[in-house]
């Protein structure tokens, strides 16, 4: 059974081996995508699976990339790092939390540079989901301080006209 | 043709350009540092410190009031990074922020660190930097 990597950082799978052939037929797959194969937990582009070599030639010329929302390859550049929305996230909303977001954001660019893209993608989330974090605790405290002022302002209009 | 990624898009600028103006014309006509129902910065609430962001909308009401002196001292961070970034990416034109050297970003994370901690010193050059 094999496992893919899709574009969206999914994993997809597992399925056999038809499953598989299915899928690169109609571009879904193709030679730079990563596979896991049977009885591996390493993530190797699909063009070191000899077993669906034959296939993978004229579907790597015929079909230049993946259509957008397809499971596939995806190019190192475009595994998004988060940086400036941690940027943002550590200025406006929370420091340390975005702290967290900015250093998952350098691993991204770190593990790309090292070649290990299974790991880029497991910073990319993460910086993904720290940025989530950080803007929805600046977002809470902040309702709250405003529901505090609001009771505050209602309670100096009450005394002012002695209500 | 305008295809529904597209659409979506263009919608999301539509709505960043459209809230930056209001923001901008609120900045404008009330003073942060005179109304409360601004944000507040919650390491600020929290620890009575200033965290690299502080003065920031401070800073904004003042550069839209065109005096820069003070919106420099409120916050001189973005004075700082806005052109050198700027420059760097025209220069290097990165494909992505992905493709970023590791050590530009890690450098970038040094600067915003190292401002925070200098802005809380309590000796006297530092001070300047505390809105």
């Amino acid at each position: 059974m094999y496992k893919i990597l899709g574009t969206d950082q999914k994993e997809y799978g597992p399925v056999s081996a038809d499953q598989l052939r299915q899928w690169i037929r109609e571009g879904r797959a193709n030679s730079q995508t990563l596979v896991q194969g049977p009885n591996s937990t390493e993530w190797k582009p699909l063009n070191s699976f000899p077993e669906v070599g034959d296939l993978l030639a004229p579907v790597a010329s015929s079909v230049p990339g993946p259509a957008p929302g397809y499971v596939g390859s995806q190019p190192a550049a475009d595994i998004p790092n988060y940086l400036w929305q941690s940027i943002v996230a550590t200025v406006c909303c929370c420091l340390p939390l975005g702290i967290a977001a900015i250093v998952y954001a350098g691993q991204v660019n770190t593990k790309l540079a090292l070649g290990d893209i299974p790991g880029a993608m497991r910073a990319s989330r993460n910086a993904r989901m720290w940025c989530w974090i950080a803007f929805g605790i600046g977002i809470l405290v902040n309702s709250l301080y405003a529901l505090y002022f609001l009771g505050r302002f209602a309670q100096g209009f009450s005394d002012a006209f002695q209500l | 043709m305008i295809s529904g990624f597209q659409g979506r898009r263009i919608l999301w600028w539509v709505a960043v350009i459209v809230a930056a103006a209001a923001g901008s014309v609120m900045l404008y006509f009330f003073a942060p540092a005179e109304y409360p129902f601004y944000p507040k910065c919650l390491f600020h609430l929290a620890t009575g410190l200033s965290c690299p962001g502080c003065g920031s909308l401070r800073a904004a009401h003042s550069l839209l009031h065109g005096d820069f002196a003070a919106a420099f001292r409120f916050n001189p961070l973005p004075f700082v990074l806005f052109p050198i970034t700027g420059l760097a990416w025209i220069i290097y034109r990165p494909a992505s922020l992905t493709s970023i050297p590791p050590k530009w970003v890690w450098a970038l994370l040094g600067v915003i660190i190292g401002f925070g901690v200098l802005r809380n010193l309590p000796v006297a050059p530092f001070t300047y930097l505390n809105p």
